[in-house]
This record gives structure tokens, sequence and C-alpha cells, in this order.
């Protein structure tokens, strides 16, 4: 009885918090670890669930975070499903409803969004004939993006070191520690000699996941840890960090190589749906994304920079 | 009615006044007061399209015509209206006639000023100017005046409980008035005119939270500045009985401010915003004034001529100024009027990157500014370096970049003033939407510091004591909108619970994946990067480039095969697919009714192999080639319905008659 209550505490705090974003707009990152912290989640955890679903943006370098703008699109597979992303304020679906209700469009908005099994803010699938899907956006004032992840596909660019990483040596006076390149795990119990070539994870003062990759005995700064084990080069016969499932339409990723923010975000905008965690050992597991049709999966891996077998 | 017959009536500025100061149903059954200011006047006038400027006349204008008011008689004819009204029938039809003369009696004590507290001779002075009389001597300086506000006000009082039963709310009213007459009229007044000179600052101050629907006078208790008001205010302020008629007046005071705030002189001052370009080693400031709707010349000090423009376009200011503002702030006179424009407010001036470039800020928050400054303390600071912005600027004056706020003086920082908790007790956690408030269903909680156990009240009611060291939960105030308050000890903290904060910055923090180097940068202020390369994205909304090409897909909802005949003559069934798995599991599979015709734009016939229904539909108005397996979906639908118009019809028929033709012939071809 108990684990069933705790995850619908916790859903309720993913959308308290997604509430509190909306109706503040934007506010520093300390106050968003504050009300995290006030509302019993992992802020990090609460932060990439926001992101990936599109709900709210991070600048945590500036300490800031701010809401997206609400939008309704539409996703694979599922034609008569129209997803709503972005700003939830008040009442939103009430509104929805009265306007759609005015409007006299072909929608039916449910009275509850749909849980997220207590790990991120409730899925808003209205089901509606997506021709009504412009109406209905523009008289609710919110952005119509049909098929938003495919656009957001066609703006990512192929990940090399060169693209999100930066000339910079590493302070060595904080701590650090290799990546096996194998199982993508940090390895803090390795004794590698500072000087070797391979992927580095170090904690600063300004960054305590701060990653390098070191290359001929050059570093580069990676713009963002979960580039790591994409630019690493693996040994061949190390397990691929994505894989795709077509039968079943699920993007797998392994847990210690999650991807990137507008990756994870296309793969998010093909459901509204948070991954779901495959567990095979304690520390070891895969992220499956649901719903993500073979196009999709291609670019996003395409991007990252691995061959596609599936299409 | 005309305007011409509002000035002479005083039944129409009953009517008037009457829907302004005491509406139908803004505060049934609550306290209210007569709160007849000048704005009051202005709003009933505006009812009837009397302009601003007119307005008061106006109303003197329609007082004196209907009660032939002078010196000798004063307000004489309006007290006699009380007894006949006062013998009419209850419950009476309209209000009472002498309502207009009673809003006059308040509207003089609303002109009374912040040392004019208990003063009776002012008040009848400032009566007496409104009505255009002087005063008379002895104990009654108004003739009828006595009669007019101690009966007429306790009449009114009645007819609005008893005979409107309280929909217009219930007139509060002194029980030993001081002054015991002036006293009455006083009592009535919320914020005179002195307070709504120096609400201007506080206006600046809150606007954003105002307009928001934030409690005004929660905000107007937290404000740094409240000290200020007239005593009369200040006590209006603590009364919870005047809490809903003070906010009201409030929201209307905000309603019409006009920008300006006011100095302690008296003289109003339009706020400006300095804006700074700081390019190529060379340094323009530029002054933009919000208030301003039109151009006007303005002069400095020393007599120089100065431009300023029509918002949101900017001036551009003389660098000498910044030598006068090292003693004290720059104004700049406006010509023509009784009114300066703030120019530069000291000798520390902090910008920050706005969309338009470096735009001045009050304080700085979390981020480093750009100083602008000749404070020697703030220039040893930041030393000669690459921190120092090169450019030719009056002797003593530095521009310095990335300033951060641990470098800046504590004045110049972001006041906890406004917020800052009550020694001994104090609110936490919950989910704060600022300046007071918290989301509805997520309240503060109180922690106290003091070391015995303390009885709490909380929003006037006994909430037994709180221990040392326990935080006092606030849960059962959840989804209780509006103003709480809890007293602890002697403590009392205010906050307000409410379902809408700001929506500040929504849309603030974009992405650029098509520039190399923002690509890198992640998220970032949209004002920071205004020479973004290519696409935005934030959330799952993108911008900067061509909308996708994208087009609706054909949807249908029947529950049966469906045999889709296209515009090249071949034909594919259908049947409605299974709900995916995951939407099973949130509970939406079983409301996946409407499925997709595949290539629906290319599809000309629809034809539904329902056992009950069957039936064919016209989707595209189009020819198709008679192919075999076209022939074949004819002669089995030939004799179902067609849905669709006659050409549709006829359109099929000429596909089943083809179909039974090469049937014929098949069957001719089989016997030969």
């Amino acid at each position: 009885v108990l684990v069933p209550r705790r995850g619908q505490i916790r859903q309720d705090a993913h959308d308290a918090l997604l509430w509190w974003c909306s109706e503040g707009g934007s506010g520093g990152t300390r106050q968003f670890v504050d009300a995290c912290q006030e509302l019993g989640l992992d802020a990090w955890h609460a932060a990439w669930a926001l992101s990936q679903l599109g709900h709210v943006e991070f600048d945590w370098r500036a300490g800031r975070f701010a809401t997206a703008p609400a939008v309704l699109t539409t996703i694979p597979g599922v034609p008569s499903r129209l997803l709503l992303c972005g700003a939830r304020p008040t009442g939103y679906l009430d509104q929805l409803r009265v306007t759609a209700d005015e409007h006299e469009f072909n929608v039916v908005i449910a009275e509850e969004p749909s849980h997220q099994f207590g790990h991120g803010p409730a899925t808003v699938l209205i089901d509606a004939d997506p021709a009504d899907g412009q109406p209905l956006a523009t008289a609710s004032r919110i952005t119509w993006a049909p098929a938003a992840r495919r656009q957001l596909l066609s703006l990512l660019p192929t990940i090399t070191a060169e693209t999100v990483g930066e000339t910079e040596e590493p302070d060595t006076r904080f701590p650090h520690a290799p990546v096996d390149p194998h199982t993508l795990q940090v390895r803090w119990d390795w004794e590698w000699d500072d000087g070797r070539d391979g992927l580095w994870r170090y904690r600063t003062f300004t960054d305590p996941r701060a990653a390098y990759l070191r290359r001929n005995g050059v570093s580069l700064r990676l713009a963002a840890v979960e580039y790591g084990p994409y630019v690493l080069e693996r040994p061949a016969d190390s397990d691929p960090p994505v894989r795709y499932l077509p039968a079943r339409q699920v993007l797998a990723v392994d847990g210690a190589a999650p991807l990137p923010d507008l990756h994870a975000r296309a793969a998010c905008l093909c459901s509204g749906r948070m991954p779901l965690r495959q567990h095979f050992a304690a520390d070891v597991y895969e992220d499956h994304y649901v719903n993500v049709d073979a196009h999709t999966a291609a670019q996003i891996m395409t991007s990252l920079g691995m061959e596609v077998s599936h299409l | 009615v005309d305007a011409g017959e509002a000035v002479t009536s005083v039944a129409v500025w009953n009517a008037a006044l009457l829907e302004t100061l005491l509406p139908v149903g803004g505060s049934a059954g609550q306290a209210v007061l007569l709160a007849c200011d000048d704005h009051a006047v202005v709003s009933a006038a505006a009812s009837h399209d009397i302009p601003e400027d007119r307005a008061v006349d106006a109303f003197i204008d329609a007082l004196r015509g209907d009660y032939q008011i002078t010196t000798p008689r004063g307000l004489t004819s309006a007290a006699r209206q009380i007894t006949p009204y006062l013998s009419q029938p209850t419950p009476r039809p309209g209000p009472p006639p002498f309502l207009a003369a009673l809003c006059v009696t308040v509207l003089a004590a609303s002109r009374m000023n912040r040392d004019e507290r208990l003063s009776t001779r002012a008040y009848y002075q400032r009566l007496c100017d409104l009505l255009g009389i002087d005063p008379l001597d002895g104990s009654q300086p108004v003739a009828g005046f006595k009669d007019l506000v101690q009966r007429g006000m306790r009449l009114l009082a009645s007819w609005l409980e008893h005979d409107e039963a309280g929909r217009r709310g219930l007139l509060l009213l002194p029980e030993q008035p001081k002054p015991v007459r002036v006293g009455i009229p006083i009592s009535q007044t919320l914020l005179r005119g002195r307070d709504r000179e120096l609400l201007g600052a506080f206006f600046a101050a809150h606007e954003q939270h105002l307009r928001a629907g934030y409690d005004p006078v929660l905000l107007l208790r937290r404000w740094s500045g409240h000290k200020r008001l007239t005593n009369h205010a200040q006590g209006v302020l603590v009364d919870p009985k005047l809490h809903e008629p003070l906010a009201a007046a409030i929201r209307t005071a905000v309603s019409g401010w006009d920008g300006t705030l006011t100095d302690r002189a008296g003289r109003r001052v339009f706020p400006g915003t300095l804006r700074l370009s700081a390019t190529n080693g060379q340094i323009g400031l530029r002054l933009a004034v919000p208030s301003l709707s039109e151009s006007i010349t303005a002069t400095t000090r020393s007599g120089q001529t100065v431009n300023l423009r029509a918002y949101p376009d900017a001036a551009g200011l003389p660098h000498q100024l910044l030598d006068e503002a090292r003693d004290e702030p720059v104004r700049l006179t406006l010509q023509g009027r009784h009114a300066d424009v703030q120019a530069i407010p000291s000798q520390t001036i902090l910008f920050t990157l706005c969309a338009g470039g470096l735009e001045q800020i009050p304080a700085v928050a979390d981020e480093p500014v750009w100083v602008l400054t000749c404070d020697p303390a703030l220039l040893n600071t930041v030393p000669d370096g690459p921190r120092r912005f090169r450019a030719p600027l009056p002797a003593g004056w530095a521009l310095l970049v990335d300033v951060t706020p641990d470098e800046m003086p504590e004045a110049t920082r972001v006041s906890e003033q406004e917020g800052a908790p009550v020694r001994g007790a104090t609110l936490a956690g919950g989910l704060p939407l600022g300046a007071g408030a918290w989301l509805l269903d997520h309240p503060p909680r109180v922690l106290c510091d003091i070391s015995e156990p303390v009885p709490v009240i909380v929003d006037g009611h006994d909430h037994g004591y709180l221990e040392p060291g326990e935080p006092l939960q606030l849960d059962m105030l959840a989804g209780v909108p509006g103003p709480h308050f809890v007293e602890v000890d002697v403590y009392r903290l205010e906050f307000e619970l409410r379902d809408r904060g700001l929506r500040a910055g929504i849309g603030s923090l974009v992405r650029h994946p098509q520039d190399q180097t923002l690509l890198r940068a992640g998220a970032v202020s949209v004002d920071s990067v205004a020479g973004g390369i290519g696409a935005r994205v934030c959330g799952a909304q993108i911008t900067g480039v061509p909308a996708l090409e994208w087009r609706p897909p054909l949807l249908v909802i029947f529950n049966a095969t469906v045999h889709v005949i296209y515009r090249d003559g071949h034909v594919r069934a259908f049947s409605p697919p299974e709900p995916p798995v995951w939407l099973e599991q949130v509970g939406l599979g079983h409301a996946v009714n409407r499925w997709e015709i595949p290539g629906g734009e290319d599809a000309v016939w629809l034809c539904v192999a329902s056992d009950p229904h069957p039936r064919v539909l016209a989707h595209i108005d189009a020819d198709v080639p008679a192919t075999d397996e076209v022939l074949d979906v004819a002669d089995w639908f030939a004799q179902e319905p067609v849905i669709g118009d006659d050409n549709a019809r006829a359109r099929w028929q000429r596909l089943v008659d083809l179909a039974a033709e090469v049937a014929e012939q098949e069957e001719g071809a089989g016997a030969a």
C-alpha cells in the first residue's frame, strides 16, 4: 500500500512544482532547489524531468530558470492525441475546456492529466482531431507546433568533440577520475595518470559535474557531461549507449550515458512521457523512451554519431 | 443622461456616486465606507462623459445649484431632506437624496494633509473652499453641516443595512467620533491627497504585483515607506475591518496612477531610465521616461536644454551631467510643468544587459551588473585592469564591468527589508510567489525561536500553544485564498495565499542549437543573445526557422475494416489499430476511438465494411482509374449507400456500372 501512495505523493509534488514554476514564470535556481526541497523532490531529477518534457529551461551557470511557453503538438502514431507542453498555470485545463466548448471544437479534455508514476509532471494528452489543433491553440493563445519533435530533430547538429568541446586545461587540484570506456562508469578507484587520454570527470567549485575529454594530450572541456559518452572513442566490443527496439518503438538509453538535453526532449516529445527505467543491477539500468518512431530514433542516433541499423 | 444634465442635477450625481462608492455585490455584507475622494468623483463623472479635469467642478456646480449653497445657507437645504426621507415607508426605492452632500463632506476630509489629522478648523476651511463659501463665525462654520453628517450618515447606514439588506455593504461608522462632528466624514476617508502622492513610490515599487492582483493592503504594510503615510492612513492600514475597502481604494488609485513620484517638497518627479551604449571605447548616456507620451523640452540645473522624447524613445544626455551627479541626484526641469524628471539618481548607477543594450536597474540581485560610478570605495573594489571599460568619462568616473553582487555596497543590493522576518517568529517553507504571497495550496509554516510555549492565533481564531523549536504547520489554510494573519505571542505575521503569480519571464531562456558557440552554452537568457544564429528552442517552442510543413491526417471513427480507393487506382484495407501499450498504461487506451487512414490526402473513396451499416464515403472529388482492385470493391459495395453529393453518387455509380459490365463480359467469356 505504501509504494503507490509514495508514488502519488511524488506525482503531486512534481505537478505542484510545475504549477509553481508556471505561476512565477522565472526565477533563481536557488529558489528552484528550495522549492524541490520543500516538496521532497531531488532537484537534479526534477530539473531533468522538467527540461526533457519541454516545460522549463535551466541556465545553471547564471543560476536562472524560466518556464517555457505552452505549446500544443502532435505525437507519432497516435494522431488523435495532442500533447500539451510548457507552462501550466492555474486553471489551464478548465480554460482549454471552456475555449473548446465556446468554439465547438471536436475535443475531449480529460479531467485529470495522466500520471507519470511519480517521476515527473503528469502528461496532458488531449483527445482531438488534429485538424482542430491550430484553431484550438489560437483560441487558447498557446503555440501550435505540429510534430515539434521533427522540427527539433532537424536542428540537432552532429555531436563531435569539436562542436561540444572547448580547449581548456582542467585544474588538477580539484578531485577528478577517469570514465571507464567500456561501462561508462566514473572510476574513482582507478589510478590513471592525469595526462592520459580519455574521458575525465572533475568536481570543481563552479561545476560538480565537469567533463573533460583528453585526446592526443589536449583537453577539451565539454559543454555538458551528457556529451561525454558520445564523443569518447570506445573499444569495439563495447555495448552501444543507445539502441532502438523497432517492434516496441522504444529507444533504450544506457543509464550511464543519458541523452543530451535536446536529444532527450525530442524523444520525450514522441509521447510526453518520462522514460521508463529498467534496472539490470543496482546501478545498471536503461531508460526506455516510449512511442519513439523509427525516423526520430534514427535522427537522434545519427546526431550522436552512432550507426543506424534499424532502417 | 447627457453631460449637461449631470452637471446640474444632484439626483444624477447621487446615482453615479452610489454605483461608484457602494456598488451592489462588491462588498455585500461587509464593512464599507463612503470613501469619496477626487478619484471617486472622477470615476462617477466618467460614467456621464464628464472629462476628468471638469469632474469636481461639475459636482460642486450641481450641489451649489440644487441646494442654493451660500455662506449663510451652507448645507441647510441638504439637511432638510433628511426628515422627509426618514418618514418614507421602507424599503425606500432610492438612496438618500442628500447622498451627494454627504459625499462632499467626505471629499473635503480626503483632501486633508498629514498634519491635519484632528484639525477641525482645517477641515471646515477645506469644505468651505470646495463649496465656494466662507466659514461662519461660531460653533457651526457651515450651516446645516451638523445635522447632515450626524443624522444623515446614520440614515445612510440604516438604508444600506435594512432597505438594501446589506447588498451594497454595511456602512462603518465610529461609535464615538473625534472630533464629534468632523470626525464622522473624516472616519469615511481611507487615503488622503497626501497619501496618494506618496503612494506613487509604492506603486513604482510594486506595480507588477498590484497589476497581477496581489493583495494591495499586505503589500502596502510591507512597503518600507508606509511610515510616511498620514497617521490616519496608517491607522486604516492596520484596521482589519477596513481591509477590503482599503484594498479597493488602492486598486482604484493605482488604476489612475500616472507614473509620477512626489519628493519630500511635494514636487512631482517623473522617473527616468538610463540606457548606456558602450562600444569601441565610447560611452553614450540616453534617458527614457516611461511616463512621457509626447516630446518635451527640459533644462538642466546649469540651463542646458535637453529634448526629451516620447517613450519608448530616449534622449541623449551630456556627459557633463555626471559632474553634477557627484554631489546629489540630477534632475531635469520640464518646461511649462511644475515637475522634474529624474535623470541621474546617484553617484552609482547600475546597468544590466537587456534586449536593447545596457539598461538601468534599481538594485543588484543575483547576477553581475555594469556600474557607472564615482564612488571611491567602489572604484577601489575594481582597480584599473580588464574590468574597467576604457572610455572618456569625466574625471573620477569609471564604468566597471561585471561587478558581482558581493562586490557591491549593501545599499545597492536588492533589499531584504521588505521580506524580512519578524524577530522571534518568521515564515518559512511553502512555495513562495514573492512579495509576501505563497502559492494557494502550499502555505508557509511558522518558525519561532521563543524559548517557552507561546499562544498562537490564526486568522483571529485561537490555535493553542506553539512549543519551543516546533514549527507551526499552516496546512489548514491551504486552498484558502486571500490574506492570512498569524499571531505568535506578540509577533504578528501576515501573508497572502494566491493561485496566480507574476508569470514573468516565461520563455526568457532559450537554446541556439544551430549556433556553434551558443550550442555549448545550453539555455541562456534571451536578452543576452540578441545576435544568436539560427533557430531558438524554448521548451517545445521553436522560433527563428520556417514552420514545418504539416497536414492534418485523415482520421475516422469506424469500428470496422475500411477499404480505401486511392487516386492512382490502388486499394488498401485498414482495420482499427490496437491502442499502444504505453497509452493503456496511463489509462488512455480505451479512449482512442479515432484512427488514421494512411495516405489520406490521396484517398478518394472510403468503403466501410461495417456489418450493420456498410457504406461508401466520398472523400476527394476525383475520378480513379478502373483497375481490377477498384472494380472488385465497387462490385462488393454496389448496393450500399453512398455518403456524398449527387456528383459523388454519379461517379460511384459509373464505377459500379463498369464493374457490372466487366463482370458480364467475364461471364460471357467464361460461357463461350
